[in-house]
């Protein structure tokens, strides 16, 4: 058995630690405060000493950079920049003379433009130190004063100024910040550094010198302050001991004020446990007394014994007595009403408590409660007048926020506490109702949920045989319109009816049985009968044996969903039907217009090669040019169209833009003479005359504003000038130049000229006709090779137009030549037999007088049918080269190809040459020929140059 | 014919496929006294191109090669050493300051290139001592300007004269020649004050000149503080009297912009020149030198608004003088040149006729005779003052 402790080591062991811990507690507050106050003195301290030693620094540099400037803008300074003879005799006494600081090391110079010097003093200095300052840029260059300080030394440059020109400057430099800087200090050591914390000025040169470092180590092993400068980076340091000598003189009077309080407190122990121990000894020996005679404790033994200890010993004596009485009615009660859960409480009329069981304790105990001084808490407000009226009421201390700010509701009972038929008090007991009405707020909350989605919600018991309806929520009698009552209790299936889809319902079925979800759209119907698409989603729910009790099903109204669906789908292949309506049209518009003028060309130049009267070949010339001019608007329209469409190609092949633009320059010369207008070409600018491009595009360029130029020039010239300049990558930029003395363009319509089917006034229209396209269609053609055209003009007195396209340098320039050569190769007649197969009486005949005329033989056939036939009945010895038309009646152009190809009109025509002739000028038509095995193709109307070559090449490869 | 023909061709061709001949032009052509260098250059160059335009020199080209030397003798220095590297430089032809050009003479005649000097007026210029000398002025000389001064101030009456000299080589070299000529002429020169450039106010000076009892100022200073001593004359109150005979210099720079029309209208100021458009010698070469001009240049300006008129004129007729020399030497050799330069036959130039230029002994082609005064118009031009003229 352990042996207990004797009152003074109770004592000790009791107060020792709480009078230790709050003595330590005060000298750590004590202590810390100091260390604080004397810091925050310190940094202060060391902190304006350091801003007293730059501000003397900065000024001492700003008064000599002010006197150095002042000197260099000194009118007798700039005039000895002129005055060489005589500058002499002055300057140099001067500046032998000129003191700016009191040091020695200090080299002062007056230079020329070229930083040389004109006067000096002292120079080998700043010369040994000239390479670490960088200043003749900002002095000679910007004119500006420059001021540089580092651990090098101090400069300070200005510029001499001449009107706005810097022709000189006056130089100053100091070895050192030292020289010009003194400052003592008894308060540590302050030093300026530079960035690389070489010291560059010290109030202690003897203990941290000049040019020394500054390290992490120093500063971390010293108090210091920094403060950055403009040139430098400043520190006051102190070592640790000197600077905190204040704060240790104070630990140690606390840690000697700690010793004191120990001992008293030891001895005042000390005393007080005798004067007890004595006390107690005496009173235990008169209960041992009392115990063993059973008779009441001694009175006072004797006067020295204390109060207390007389008063403890009466009080025994009634404990005795009453002791044995009352302890066993007392311990059964307590077990019984410490059983009930609900806290039970027994109050006097003046709230005191007489009696609480277990549960009210803990209660109590909870909510730090202490009757009766927190009645008011427990029954807040007016809550106990109401249960002392109504005997019984819900508290809701949420509300009232004096028991606790969570959720908490009791419900008290209140009974009358009687004793010997008078009442004394009240008899409470309290229910916790509060998990029980969350519980009741949160499916309420759910409830209405549910009731106001707008999705269709139903609920179906799958524990009674026919499975009924047990809710659906407001969503769902919206959108099926039955009521409540007509619903509650029925199965489902009245939503269906004849257009219900049976597989889709044994879909559902399937789903029951098997516990599945499902998601489905089936057509279901309102109580008017009338049908709606309805989205299903069924899920099961389950109860806790994992038995199936309910299904819960989720409704959407999803008709207009299809519907809006089924009309994109339809506005889709709409669209797409219509853009490939354009895009034949286009085509068809150009094979259309193509035919009948081709007719008409074919036609009247024939005429023009009879004997006609002069009135009569007036009249065919001006039928063959108009005829002409409409092609060439067609063909505008054309080239619109497919620019527009996207459609718009250039070919790459060798060209030579010299021959190009002097055979363009040929064309327009006998107009221009009419005109009586000179038409001048520069082509002295072309460097690289061999291209690779394309020329049926550039001269379709050129036509339009040297025809435009022309056509705009009523007298004086137009002067076309062409230029090429080499860019990278082989690229070249040729430039035309076209410049007229016509009338010029306003200015304010220079840029909407390039519109389409925009001219400079609408009055032009009247005056000079044209659709306004060509120079639309010159600017696009430009935009496609990479360049663009440019306008210069002023009205009345004439325009450049300037037009650049980005070509590629041909590799073979001797190519280019040759095939130049070929063009002038003289044509020979070539007698070869043809058939012709054109459905198009006109063109049958054009087409056949053209042939002739290059010495062919021609038969015709209306189609492609009759073609075939007059093969099959042919020798191969009848023809040589078959002419085809591509769109035609009964067979077409491309079939018949592929016939004669397949053989069906014997092995000797299937490999007979077959060129295309139609009106078909879009891109594209060209290949679709050649894939029918077609060999070559030529656009209607037939351009008789583009026969003629065709002709020949095909001749000469027949005969070969 | 046709052999001549082909000669003809092949030597054009040649001629001008050869390397230009360069002559230099070292001036103030940036600062405050461009107005006067680039009336030089323009003189210069339509000297050059009208040489061109005629077959150039020896057949070939003449080119110019400007060089800026901001009114800074050390900059001028350099400028010379760099256009002395260049083979085919025949001559460089000066600028308006005098202290710029006395600095430069040494590096001129160690590199024996003929120095044309179309303004500066220092006489120390072409009394130079260097023997031989390189040095030819067509421009005015100080000593002979000193005579022309000192004339216009006693014919107008003024017994008592005060001279304001800049502080430089020039300066002193016009008070040498005041104070010589001041005693032939019996004129008292009661004061000499000096100023420095971009000196900021002469007030004081002046008040000393009033104090001397001087009526009249002759005045030898650069246009920036030329304008502000006439501004502070101007505005000045006891110089209403006051009457200045300004050597040439102030007419290089923006005088009239830098003093304003209304301030010269009240003093009493007349100016040395050589030259004005308004009054041709040779009408032929006037017109022709204006109309070029106005081609190249400026087509608003007349004969009474170009700038610094005296400066195209001598740049004008030095290029034709040294094209002349370069012509009868018939080599680029420069010491022979130079020796040609001192045989000039007489030469009708757009300045005068020259009778001739220059002689051994005589390197200033302008002299007393040939200068006049002019005065500021209402419009701020310089015109010649009538009574002024011989």
């Amino acid at each position: 058995m352990q042996k207990n402790k004797p009152l003074f080591k109770i004592l000790i062991q009791q107060a020792m630690p709480k009078v230790m811990a709050m003595a330590s507690i005060v000298s750590i507050i004590l202590f810390i405060s100091f260390f604080l106050f004397i810091e925050d003195q310190l940094n202060n301290r060391h902190k304006s000493q350091l801003e007293q030693i730059e501000k003397v620094a900065v000024t001492n540099i700003n008064n000599i950079a002010s006197q150095i400037s002042n000197l260099a803008k000194n009118d007798l300074i700039i005039n000895s920049l002129i005055d060489f003879e005589q500058r002499e005799n002055y300057l140099s006494v001067f500046f032998q003379s000129l003191k700016i600081t009191d040091s020695n090391e200090v080299a002062i110079g007056f230079l020329n433009f070229a930083a040389e010097p004109i006067v000096v003093k002292n120079w080998e200095i700043f010369e040994q130190n000239s390479e670490y300052f960088n200043w003749r840029n900002e002095v000679f260059e910007q004119g500006k004063l420059n001021v540089d300080v580092s651990k090098n030394g101090v400069l300070i440059a200005a510029p001499v100024m001449y009107g706005d020109s810097p022709e000189g400057a006056i130089v100053i430099y100091i070895k050192s910040i030292q020289d010009i800087l003194s400052f003592s200090s008894s308060l540590g050591v302050q030093v300026l550094v530079d960035e690389e914390y070489k010291v560059m000025f010290s109030t202690h040169p003897n203990k941290i010198p000049v040019g020394s470092t500054v390290g992490r180590q120093m500063l971390s092993s010293s108090f210091s302050v920094q403060s950055d400068g403009k040139w430098w980076k400043a520190f006051s340091i102190e070592s640790l001991t000197k600077a905190y000598q204040d704060v240790l003189q104070l630990f140690i009077m606390v840690f000697f004020l700690l010793m004191v309080v120990i001992f008293a407190t030891n001895y005042s122990a000390r005393i007080s446990a005798r004067i007890a121990s004595q006390a107690l000894k005496t009173l235990r020996d008169s209960i041992s007394d009392a115990s063993k005679g059973r008779s009441p404790i001694n009175q006072p033994v004797s006067r020295r014994e204390p109060s207390e200890v007389v008063a403890i010993k009466s009080s025994f004596n009634y404990l005795l007595h009453d002791l044995l009485s009352t302890s066993l009615s007392r311990d059964r009660f307590e077990s019984v009403i410490n059983s009930m859960s609900e806290p039970l409480l027994v109050l006097d009329h003046k709230f005191n408590v007489v009696l609480q069981n277990q549960s009210m304790f803990e209660l109590g105990l909870q909510y730090r409660l202490s009757l009766p001084d927190d009645f008011d808490a427990l029954f807040p407000s007016d809550t106990w007048e109401t249960l002392l009226h109504s005997k019984r009421l819900e508290i809701d201390y949420t509300f009232y926020r004096s028991l606790t700010s969570k959720p908490l509701i009791l419900e008290w009972r209140l009974n009358k506490y009687i004793s010997d038929g008078e009442e004394i008090g009240y008899v409470l007991t309290a229910t916790d109702l509060t998990r029980h009405k969350s519980m009741a707020f949160e499916l309420q909350m759910k409830n209405k949920a549910i009731d106001e989605a707008s999705t269709a919600i139903i609920i179906t018991d799958m524990t009674k045989s026919n499975h009924p309806i047990v809710y659906v929520n407001k969503a769902f009698i919206d959108l099926t319109g039955y009521s409540f009552k007509e619903i509650i209790g029925k199965n489902c299936r009245f939503l269906q009816g004849p257009k219900t889809s049976q597989n889709k319902v044994a879909l559902i079925r399937e789903a029951i049985e098997n516990h599945a979800t499902l998601d489905v759209t089936l057509l279901n119907y309102r109580k008017d009968q009338t049908i709606f698409s309805n989205n299903l989603t069924l899920s099961p729910i389950f109860n806790e044996t994992n038995t199936l009790t309910h299904y819960i099903g989720f409704q959407h109204d999803v008709t207009e969903q299809q519907k809006t669906a089924a009309y994109l789908k339809q506005a889709k292949e709409r669209a797409e039907q219509s853009a490939k309506m354009k895009s034949e049209f286009l085509a068809s518009m150009s094979h259309e217009i193509r035919t009948p003028m081709n007719g008409v060309i074919g036609t009247i130049s024939l005429m023009l090669k009879d004997h006609l009267d002069e009135q009569q070949r007036e009249y065919a010339l001006i039928a063959k040019d108009s005829a002409e001019s409409l092609l060439s608007l067609i063909n505008d329209i054309l080239d619109f169209s497919k620019i527009e469409a996207g459609k718009m190609a250039i070919d790459n092949y060798e060209i030579d833009i010299e021959s190009l633009t002097r055979s363009v320059h040929r064309s327009f010369k006998p107009n221009a003479d009419s005109k009586g207008i000179t038409l001048e070409l520069d082509m002295t600018n072309i460097k690289t005359p061999f291209l690779i491009g394309d020329a049926s595009r550039l001269r379709q360029i050129m036509n339009n504003i040297i025809g435009n130029a022309i056509k705009f020039t009523e007298a004086g010239e137009v002067a076309i000038a062409v230029e090429t300049k080499e860019l990278d990558n082989k690229k070249v930029e040729c430039t035309w130049h076209i410049k007229d003395s016509g009338i010029g363009i306003k200015k304010s319509r220079v840029n909407s000229i390039f519109d389409s089917f925009t001219q400079e006034d609408s009055s032009t229209t009247r005056e000079f006709g044209g659709t306004g396209l060509g120079l639309s269609i010159s600017r696009q053609l430009c935009k496609l090779m990479g360049g663009d055209i440019a306008i210069q003009s002023v009205q009345g007195k004439g325009s450049t137009f300037s037009f650049n396209v980005i070509l590629t340098a041909s590799n073979d320039a001797n190519k280019s030549l040759s095939d130049k050569n070929d063009e002038k190769v003289t044509f020979e007649k070539v007698p070869l037999k043809a058939l012709l197969a054109e459905d198009n009486m006109v063109n049958q005949m054009v087409a056949k007088k053209m042939l002739t005329e290059f010495g062919l033989t021609v038969e015709v056939c209306a189609n492609g049918a009759l073609a075939l036939e007059r093969l099959k009945s042919s020798e191969k010895e009848d023809f040589d080269i078959v002419f085809m038309d591509c769109h035609m009646p009964v067979l077409d152009g491309y079939d018949a190809t592929k016939a004669i190809r397949n053989g069906e009109v014997g092995e000797h025509f299937k490999t007979i040459p077959i060129v295309a002739m139609t009106a078909n000028a879009m891109k594209g038509d060209k290949e679709k020929c050649i894939e029918a095995g077609m060999n070559d193709y030529t656009a209607k109307p037939i351009d008789q140059k583009v026969l003629k070559r065709l002709l020949s090449d095909w001749y000469q490869k027949i005969k070969l | 014919m046709a052999k001549y023909l082909l000669l003809i061709l092949f030597v054009s061709i040649s001629s001008f496929s050869k390397e230009a001949i360069i002559i230099g032009l070292d001036a103030d052509l940036s600062a405050v006294a461009k107005g006067g260098g680039i009336a030089i250059q323009r003189g210069a160059e339509i000297a050059i191109n009208e040489i061109n335009e005629n077959g150039g020199v020896l057949g070939r080209p003449l080119e110019l090669i400007s060089r800026d030397h901001r009114g800074n003798p050390a900059r001028g220095k350099h400028n010379i050493k760099a256009l002395a590297k260049n083979p085919n430089l025949a001559a460089i032809i000066g600028g308006v300051h005098t202290p710029v050009v006395l600095q430069e003479l040494e590096l001129i005649h160690q590199n024996k290139i003929p120095f044309l000097i179309p303004w500066a007026a220092g006489t120390p210029i072409v009394d130079n001592g260097y023997e031989p000398n390189y040095v030819f002025r067509v421009s005015v000389r100080d000593a002979e300007a000193a005579q022309v001064l000192l004339k216009s101030a006693k014919e107008a009456g003024h017994k008592n004269i005060a001279l304001l000299l800049e502080q430089t080589g020039w300066g002193r070299s016009n008070q040498k020649s005041m104070q010589k000529t001041s005693v032939d002429l019996g004129l008292n020169i009661t004061y000499v004050g000096w100023f420095n450039w971009r000196q900021h106010s002469m007030k004081s000076e002046l008040s000393r000149i009033k104090d001397s009892g001087a009526t009249a100022i002759l005045l030898v200073a650069n246009a920036p503080e030329g304008a502000t001593i006439v501004k502070e004359v101007a505005s000045s109150d006891g110089f209403e009297n006051m009457a200045i005979f300004s050597h040439w210099g102030i007419a290089s720079g923006l005088f009239t912009d830098k003093v304003g029309v209304e301030a010269l209208q009240q003093v009493d100021l007349s100016v040395l020149q050589t030259f004005s458009f308004l009054s041709p010698r040779n009408k032929t070469i006037n017109d022709y030198v204006l109309a070029s001009y106005k081609r190249n240049f400026d087509d608003t300006v007349t004969a009474e608004t170009i700038p610094s008129a005296v400066g195209v004129a001598h740049a004008y007729d030095l290029v034709h003088l040294l094209a002349n020399s370069i012509t009868k030497a018939n080599t680029l050799d420069k010491e022979v040149v130079r020796s040609y330069l001192e045989k000039t036959e007489p030469y009708s130039g757009l300045v005068k006729t020259y009778s001739p230029a220059f002689t051994k002994d005589k390197h200033d082609a302008l002299l007393a005779n040939d200068y006049f005064m002019a005065t500021y118009n209402e419009q701020g031009y310089l015109v010649p003052k009538l009574n002024a003229k011989k």
